[in-house]
């Protein structure tokens, strides 16, 4: 049931140009250079560091390394970071 | 930050917890709805953010339930610098000094200019107005409006046509003008025209009366010019004559002008003298020399220091003391004589009207005696003559 609600909302964001962040629920990134990055949509701080940011999604997790990190400000569903941004990835280990 | 202002108003602390991770203190204060911003990490268990003043309440409830430790390293905001600034009561109280007495004394008059008034009438006009209690240093805010003080002022006086007034910052412009006073020519009864002097007649223009000589004719004192009846012997009117009549007479002046004249003249040594005064005691302090001279003219100024109004004992006094000469002038004898004709001249037109002309000068007689010219004058002049003199009725 569940891969099949999935499965109906990649099709709405492929067929009906839909925003897939919204559809599918997902993390929306916003980077200016290397300074901040804009996460919307996160599911929760796993791990807070000055190096390191780990951030739960529906599934998997974001993870944001650099350097001198200062959460700027944090609200329940954003979050904005700072520093010097070196890596972002996205990890499948579930929560 | 957008927000940055809106946390500086509402005031916002900043704290340092330990005892616990930053993302699990993070999760806690979003789950409890405290906002929290500007989180730095500095150990694994330990870490600066900063909430707002309003969530402190709720901070102190998630301290209680929390394993964490919470220290408030800094008070940031408006509600801090209040707090901070009330506890100078002396910086409050001039504050609230400075802003009262800026209103006061930006509400009071500070001058009063009243434009196109003779100076008699401006005077009038001042000591009304300070009637009125308008003076310098009232309040505007008890003043009467400036409309009102117009009326005041147009009711008032009456030499005035129309005053305006007009309030700039904090003075008063009063902008007059004046009132024309067309004096009526006082309408006087019947009446003839009368030779002041004796005198024969020049001239004679004669607007109302019937005139009674003619030019060239001689005149004595009190002989009627101008008649102030008019029409035949039994059925007369009596009319009040107005008119001009010029005559011309004689007068002899004596003028005595002396040959030799003492003047004084300034050498052009001068010595200044430097005091100070308190009440009558003199402290000279410069200037101590003095001028060697037996002719001295010597004069003093003082000037008196008077801060608001008040008049200090002490004032300063500068003296100066000028050298004189004494100088003999001598004048040859036709210049005295000159001078005698000049004085002459001038003794005999103060005693006639401005219309008068002279018509002629003689030298009748000079001589001199005793160190003096004295000079007899032959003046004929041309004058007004005609004086009014009242018809006796009944006549």
């Amino acid at each position: 049931m569940k891969k099949f609600q999935t499965w109906i909302k990649k099709w709405m964001v492929d067929q009906m140009d839909l925003p897939a962040d919204v559809v599918m629920d997902l993390p929306r990134l916003t980077m200016v250079g290397h300074l901040h990055v804009y996460i919307e949509n996160h599911q929760g701080v796993i791990r807070f560091t000055d190096k390191e940011l780990r951030l739960a999604m529906t599934e998997g997790q974001i993870i944001i390394q650099g350097e001198g990190f200062i959460i700027k400000s944090i609200l329940p569903e954003e979050i904005l970071l700072e520093g010097v941004i070196n890596h972002i990835h996205y990890s499948d280990k579930p929560n | 930050m957008r927000n940055e202002w809106v946390h500086r108003a509402a005031g916002y602390m900043k704290i340092r917890v330990s005892g616990t991770t930053a993302e699990s203190f993070i999760n806690e204060c979003t789950e409890r709805g405290v906002i929290i911003w500007g989180i730095q990490f500095e150990t694994d268990s330990m870490f600066t953010a900063n909430v707002m003043l309003a969530d402190l309440s709720k901070l102190k409830k998630l301290a209680k339930h929390f394993p964490c430790k919470i220290y408030f390293i800094e008070k940031r905001g408006a509600p801090f610098i209040l707090k901070r600034i009330t506890k100078r009561k002396g910086m409050l109280a001039g504050l609230a000094a400075f802003i009262f007495a800026l209103i006061l004394l930006s509400n009071m008059v500070w001058s009063i200019t009243i434009d196109g008034a003779e100076p008699h009438l401006e005077h009038e006009l001042r000591s009304a107005i300070s009637d009125m209690g308008i003076k310098k240093g009232k309040l505007h805010y008890f003043l009467p409006p400036p409309e009102k003080i117009q009326e005041n002022i147009m009711n008032e006086l009456d030499k005035v046509t129309w005053v305006g007034v007009t309030k700039q910052g904090s003075a008063l412009h009063f902008q007059v003008v004046e009132r024309e006073i067309v004096e009526e020519k006082q309408r006087s009864g019947p009446a003839h025209l009368v030779a002041a002097r004796k005198a024969v007649i020049h001239d004679l223009f004669v607007e109302k009366g019937k005139p009674m000589v003619e030019p060239n004719q001689f005149v004595e004192k009190g002989d009627i010019l101008v008649s102030g009846l008019i029409g035949k012997e039994d059925n007369y009117k009596r009319v009040a004559a107005e008119g001009r009549v010029r005559g011309e007479s004689w007068y002899k002046i004596n003028v005595k002008v002396p040959l030799n004249l003492a003047v004084e003249t300034v050498t052009g040594e001068i010595q200044r003298k430097h005091a100070l005064k308190l009440w009558d005691v003199r402290i000279p302090f410069w200037g101590f020399k003095g001028l060697k001279s037996d002719n001295i003219y010597e004069d003093t100024l003082v000037k008196k220091w008077e801060p608001f109004g008040i008049s200090l004992p002490l004032a300063y006094e500068i003296r100066n003391q000028y050298d004189l000469l004494e100088v003999e002038e001598r004048r040859a004898k036709e210049k005295a004589a000159d001078i005698a004709k000049e004085e002459a001249v001038k003794t005999l037109l103060q005693r006639l009207s401005e219309e008068a002309e002279i018509k002629d000068e003689k030298v009748l007689h000079q001589t001199v005696e005793g160190g003096k010219v004295k000079v007899l004058l032959h003046f004929r002049v041309i004058d007004d003559i005609a004086v009014k003199q009242p018809v006796i009725q009944g006549d």
